[in-house]
């Protein structure tokens, strides 16, 4: 009588149904565990296991506890922010700030044939690549000057290159 | 804090009144919420973490700072259960990562061989006392592949298998499929 009933659907297809949970809402599945023994012991064992609790002690960390610590930490972040964090951004931006009168203060490129303030005095491309590699330069006047060695100095200055050695060459050199 | 709901509606509050009265900052709110998930979050861990109680209490404690911390950007995008859980899985995925443990990693994201046989009482399981069905669950759940028992006990809090998928990252076949291969194993082992 049970299995003619019950014949429709098999127990396995029922079991799926009783796992996923869904067998109260299938007619199909309801006939067959009304008629199914084996299937009405296993949503009984189903149901006994998932109502089944931890059976060992539990002493549960108290939520004021776990507050008093997520509050610790926070402390303990703002002050990291503030110790360590703030600090580190002003000296970051007091470096930038730095950094940017340095480079404002810094030489233009090294200027063409006549761009420097002083007098008289001739620099050709050549000599130029040469200084750069060397950091040797000679500066030669072709004609009659006093100012050799104010030029120098401006030279010197305006490369910001003290270590060069920039020497003075005029064969118009005035008494 | 004043708490906007009496104690005798604690029961009937439904946990998204409560978390979006503990995103405002009411704590009576919050702890009505760690009331309600206290125990079976405890329970998730110490079965995930093979009993280990000092690795379960630093979890549970990890859980609920990242709760406290997160509530107040918490989207009520399904169950608050589903959402706890997920953050319990990843507490427990990020503590075995700190252990280094390759062991215990490996049970966790594999679906593992078949438990070895355990023997239990062939007593029908109608003869057996609750409290002694529950030890022997815990027993054998012990023994199932960590996959399976989660998946378990994520059942067993009412979460749907499309919610375990979600936090399983895994089809929901696969999560009814653990489930299935689960309770055929308790119900071989428990109603001998």
């Amino acid at each position: 009588m049970e299995e003619a009933v019950k014949s429709n659907i098999s127990c396995n297809e029922c079991e799926v149904a009783i796992v996923e949970g869904s067998y109260q809402q299938d007619q199909a599945v309801l006939e067959h565990i009304a008629n199914c023994s084996a299937c009405r012991d296993f949503v009984r064992f189903q149901q006994d296991v998932l109502i089944a609790e931890y059976p060992r002690p539990m002493r549960i960390p108290e939520l004021a506890a776990i507050r008093k610590e997520a509050q610790r930490r926070k402390t303990l972040q703002r002050n990291w922010l503030r110790f360590a964090v703030m600090p580190g951004a002003a000296a970051a931006a007091a470096a930038l700030a730095l950094a940017g009168f340095y480079w404002q203060m810094q030489p233009s490129a090294m200027p063409e044939n006549g761009q420097w303030q002083a007098a008289y005095q001739v620099l050709d491309d050549d000599l130029l690549t040469n200084a750069w590699e060397t950091s040797e330069m000679t500066l030669a006047w072709d004609q009659s000057s006093s100012f050799e060695n104010e030029c120098r100095k401006s030279v010197r200055a305006a490369a910001d290159l003290p270590e060069w050695s920039i020497e003075i060459f005029n064969p118009y050199i005035e008494e | 804090m004043h708490c906007e709901y009496g104690q005798n509606q604690e029961n009937q509050l439904g946990d998204e009144l409560l978390t979006a009265a503990a995103a405002r900052g009411d704590e009576s709110a919050l702890e009505m919420l760690f009331e309600r998930y206290r125990r079976p979050l405890y329970a998730y861990f110490n079965r995930m973490l093979g009993n280990d109680v000092m690795s379960a209490d630093d979890c549970f404690q990890e859980l609920w700072i990242k709760v406290i911390n997160k509530l107040p950007d918490y989207r009520d995008e399904g169950k608050f259960s589903a959402w706890l859980f997920r953050i319990a899985r990843n507490q427990v995925l990020e503590h075995f990562r700190r252990e280094k443990s390759r062991a215990k990693i490996g049970a966790l994201t594999e679906e593992g061989e078949v438990p070895e046989q355990v023997n239990f009482t062939s007593e029908p399981r109608s003869l057996v006392g609750a409290q002694e069905l529950n030890e022997q669950l815990e027993e054998l759940l012990a023994r199932l592949p960590a996959e399976q028992r989660e998946v378990f006990i994520m059942r067993q809090n009412d979460l749907s298998f499309k919610e375990i998928a979600k936090i399983q990252r895994c089809p929901v076949n696969t999560a009814l499929g653990r489930m299935h291969n689960c309770l055929k194993f308790l119900r071989q082992h428990l109603c001998q």
